[in-house]
């Protein structure tokens, strides 16, 4: 389903010497609640293929960049492009079908339906009814939730939950996966077994933006890397730049 | 998980999974006893019983049309009866001009379910694709229901007839002339094989318990189908599920028309079975009482809202004989039970008693059988 | 003459219409904008009013000293249900409109069980001018007036007062307004009883223009519902005053051009076309419209 669309992008790549378009361009865009300025001219652009990560400050307007992405807030102006057609004002159900997905930094699973209801839902908008049930099985392997199918969210641990919130982004086969801090109160172990699954889906040819603040999960990803800083690209370049670059230190005094 | 896959449980598993209490074989033997007990109420009760009982399923099914979208997709209507007399004014004004050509009410009564379904439709459409607030809905639902009492009030003037009805204002729907017919009650059937369904009668109680049956089964296979999982999590998070590629305005949309499509069916088998409509449905106080049952019984369980409503409608006859009280007591028993359960007193009785059966069992606090994953397995 | 008269009858009815709108709306939407709680049971804290100010009027007291008892049990009538009940269900906006409702039935058929159906009146006072051929009540128009310093009352304790400033804090961050020592349970019971006096004082005014009964109160809170809802929360007193504005235009046009039945649908569809433009009201679509203006 999804492969249609990512195959019809390769066949209309720029002639040879020019850069391939962005899958998602972001231009100028500003973002502003009752007063405050999330966003304030936001311009960045994701390559196709690639696994982006998106550092910076608590209230840099991360998780409000993820949003105007994926079409639950409008941005208050500037555009947004998705493989160079004009999505600023498509809604999150149509983005959605494009092949963008998310995991907001919040758990957000629908927590009065089972473990399995829960993965029903993303499959099922994009897979046939007979082949839910197998897909299930495949996601709980991978994130290690094998035999809760029929558990209610709201009795999984935080770190269950984290991982289903993980799952059922994923469920839908995105072809632009956009992770909010997706290893959030997990273990060393498990960060790493995380790091394996975006990588891994990352080679299957999935564009990946991760908004993190573990550091060592960045390294492991070697992904390019943008800082945020009230609302604006901060910086940009590998990650071995931007742990190097003295202003981003100044702004953001992580363990860098 | 418990049950095993014999035929019983599996002619039961569509009814059964996460958002239904009750799916125990314990719970569905009760059920089958209370359903023999009512189909044998004719031979045991006395005519005003089985009267009386069948308005009290009626009331049932027009809770239940409220629950499924106050309970399973988050959209309260304060208008629920606004539904309920549309059908019963498409259903009396179709069925008095069609009755002497047809002979029988089949057209009419699907006409009192497709009317509120298509007011539902427009309504809906206006509503939920400006993506209004939820309590707005729920109160410009019960300003249209307002509205439409007050339209039919003044149809009192004779220049409101449609054919052979007469909209009549406050005395409700009439002939429009001495040479046309009453209002029937339901004759099903074709040409000269009809059958008569009297309100007064049996054999329209039993009717009205057969329709009653399929309705509660039918939303219980719903809400527990594929289509009741994207109910509950446009309930739950309409953005999230919005951001998994669904349509939410559509989803609730659908449900709404749905709702209104049963509220409807309710509103023809009350005009039937009284052979009168009348403005005053469309008041607060049948607005007010639709939403008491469903809030008191629990708007998150079909047969907790069965049940309230069966409850409160006899308390509300007892207690008329004390005089007018029984709409006060009404509203004490709708404030006392939403501070004392929230998730509605009847729910909270239908968990304790799942709860007690368990410990009883030995089984410690787990929860029921669920089926969810096996019914959608191929 | 007559032209004049009827130039001056349709002023005069937008403005009794206005006045309408905002008296019956302003003490729901105080509460609705401060405590996210849309009030179900302002019409029948209205009759409460009511029945205090005819009560109070035939005992032999003075117009003014009627509204002003009015005011205080209504007032009082809504802190006990604010303690009793409403503290319950802040920021969960379905449980407390079905609450409320339930409240209104309470006190709908409490009333009706107490007093009986029969109905009560007082005699509209001021007297009346008339152009051409029409006479005109000036009681309507000091019930417009009226309304106008309602809610500039209402404006003034909350830019000018201690209660004023904690309740903004407490709408803004109710968590921080506790943090910095605010007793933010105070705020709301002050401000519910504040909105039930408002309501209280209204059903007075309206108890000199119309009979009243225990029903009284379901006459006027669909369309007070419908002007808040209109309104919106962001800014309650101006988005008040707009949908006043255009409400009352709607329906004075239509129930002249038409009839009073025309009227009240034709608010109804005005106020479903303002909101298919803003969906969560007048008030918070300017406000939207100033935050962008701004950022430009």
């Amino acid at each position: 389903m999804n492969a249609v669309p990512r195959a019809q992008g390769l066949a209309a790549a720029q002639p040879a010497g020019t850069a391939a378009p962005p899958i998602l361009d972001v231009r100028d865009v500003h973002k502003v609640f009752g007063g405050i300025r999330a966003l304030n001219g936001l311009s960045i652009a994701i390559a196709d293929g690639e696994i982006h990560c998106v550092l910076g400050p608590n209230g840099a307007g991360k998780s409000t960049f993820f949003k105007t992405l994926m079409g639950t807030d409008r941005p208050t102006s500037g555009t947004i492009h998705y493989r160079g057609s004009d999505i600023t004002r498509l809604p999150a159900f149509r983005r959605a079908r494009l092949g963008l997905s998310v995991k907001f930094q919040n758990i957000r699973a629908f927590s009065d339906l089972t473990v399995y209801q829960n993965l029903f839902v993303p499959l099922r908008r994009h897979h046939g009814v007979g082949e839910i049930p197998g897909r299930v099985a495949a996601l709980l392997a991978r994130i290690g939730l094998s035999g809760t199918e029929t558990r209610l969210v709201k009795e999984l641990s935080h770190g269950q939950q984290q991982w289903l919130a993980i799952a059922m982004a994923m469920a839908s086969d995105p072809t632009v996966l956009l992770l909010d801090e997706p290893t959030a109160g997990m273990s060393v172990e498990e960060t790493d077994k995380s790091a394996a699954i975006i990588r891994d889906l990352n080679a299957h040819g999935v564009t990946i933006v991760v908004i993190e603040h573990d550091m060592t999960f960045i390294r492991a990803l070697a992904a390019r890397t943008s800082v945020l800083h009230y609302g604006k690209l901060f910086a940009q370049g590998s990650f071995d730049e931007i742990a190097a670059d003295a202003d981003v230190r100044r702004i953001y005094l992580g363990s860098l | 998980m418990r049950e095993p896959a014999k035929p019983f449980g599996r002619l039961l598993a569509p009814f059964n999974g996460q958002q239904t209490l009750g799916n125990s074989r314990f719970f569905w033997a009760c059920w089958l006893i209370i359903v023999v007990a009512l189909v044998l109420l004719p031979f045991i009760g006395t005519r005003y019983q089985v009267i009386t009982a069948s308005n009290f399923i009626i009331s049932a099914i027009l809770a239940l049309s409220l629950c499924l979208i106050w309970g399973f997709c988050g959209i309260l209507s304060l208008g629920q009866a606004a539904f309920y007399c549309i059908g019963g004014y498409a259903y009396g004004i179709v069925a008095m001009n069609l009755i002497e050509r047809h002979g029988n009410t089949n057209v009419a009564i699907l006409a009192g379910i497709a009317a509120p379904a298509l007011f539902a439709a427009v309504v809906g459409a206006l509503m939920f694709f400006s993506r209004l607030k939820g309590v707005y809905v729920a109160i410009l639902m019960l300003v249209t229901s307002l509205l439409l009492g007050l339209f039919m009030r003044q149809t009192a003037d004779p220049s409101y007839t449609m054919g052979a009805a007469y909209l009549g204002g406050m005395n409700g729907l009439s002939p429009a002339t001495a040479n046309d017919p009453q209002l029937p009650s339901i004759i099903l059937g074709f040409g000269e094989a009809v059958a008569e369904f009297d309100g007064r009668g049996a054999s329209f109680y039993w009717l009205v318990l057969g329709i009653g049956i399929a309705v509660y089964l039918a939303l219980r296979w719903v809400v527990n189908s594929s289509f009741g999982y994207v109910l509950v999590a446009v309930r739950e998070d309409p953005e999230r599920a919005e951001t998994f590629g669904y349509d939410v305005r559509l989803v609730q949309l659908g449900a709404f028309c749905l709702s209104a499509a049963i509220a409807g069916l309710a509103g023809t088998l009350y005009t039937a079975w009284g052979t009168y409509i009348h403005p005053d449905g469309f008041s607060v106080g049948a607005n007010i009482l639709v939403v008491i049952w469903v809030a008191v019984g629990g708007r998150k369980d079909l047969t907790a809202v069965i049940v309230a409503t069966m409850v409160l409608s006899w308390l509300s006859i007892e207690l008329a004989t004390w005089g007018e009280i029984s709409l006060l007591m009404l509203g004490f028993i709708l404030v006392g039970a939403m501070l004392a359960a929230p998730e509605g007193a009847f729910i909270a009785l239908g968990t304790g008693i799942g709860r007690l059966r368990a410990r009883l069992r030995g089984v410690g606090r787990k929860a029921p059988a669920v089926y969810g994953v096996q019914e959608l397995k191929p | 003459m007559e032209t004049a008269g009827q130039i001056v009858s349709w002023i005069y009815q937008y403005f009794d219409n206005f006045g309408f709108l905002l008296l019956a709306g302003v003490g729901l939407i105080l509460i609705y904008s401060m405590m996210g709680v849309i009030n179900m049971a302002h019409g029948e804290l209205m009759m409460i009013g009511a029945y205090v100010a005819v009560s109070a009027f035939h005992a032999g007291a003075p117009v003014l000293v009627a509204i002003v008892l009015a005011g205080l049990g209504a007032g009082l009538a809504g802190v006990i249900i604010e303690q009793l009940v409403i503290r319950h269900f802040y920021n969960q906006l379905l449980s407390s409109l079905v609450v409320t409702w339930g409240i209104s039935l309470i006190i709908s058929q409490g009333t009706l069980l107490l007093l009986g159906p029969s109905v009560m009146n007082m005699p509209t006072p001021l007297g009346s001018f008339s152009v051409g051929p029409f006479a005109f009540g000036v009681y309507r128009l000091v019930m417009f007036a009226a309304a106008l310093v309602l809610i500039g009352g209402v404006w003034a304790i909350f830019r000018w007062t201690r209660l004023g400033e904690r309740a903004q804090a407490t709408m803004e961050n109710p968590a921080m307004a506790r943090a910095l020592g605010i007793d933010t349970r105070r705020v709301y019971m002050l401000t519910f009883g504040l909105g039930a006096a408002l309501g209280g004082i209204a059903g007075a005014m309206f108890a000199m223009t119309a009979t009243i009964s225990p029903f009284f109160g379901q006459n006027y809170t669909p369309m007070a519902f419908i002007t808040v809802v209109v309104g919106g929360g962001a800014s309650p007193i101006l988005g008040l005053a707009y949908a006043g504005l255009y409400l009352a235009g709607v329906q004075t046009i239509t129930s002249n051009v038409f009839n009073e039945y025309v009227g009240y649908v034709s608010v109804m569809a005005a106020a479903f076309l303002a909101l298919l433009v803003m969906p969560s009201g007048i008030s918070d679509f300017l406000e939207r419209r100033r935050t962008r203006a701004t950022q430009r």
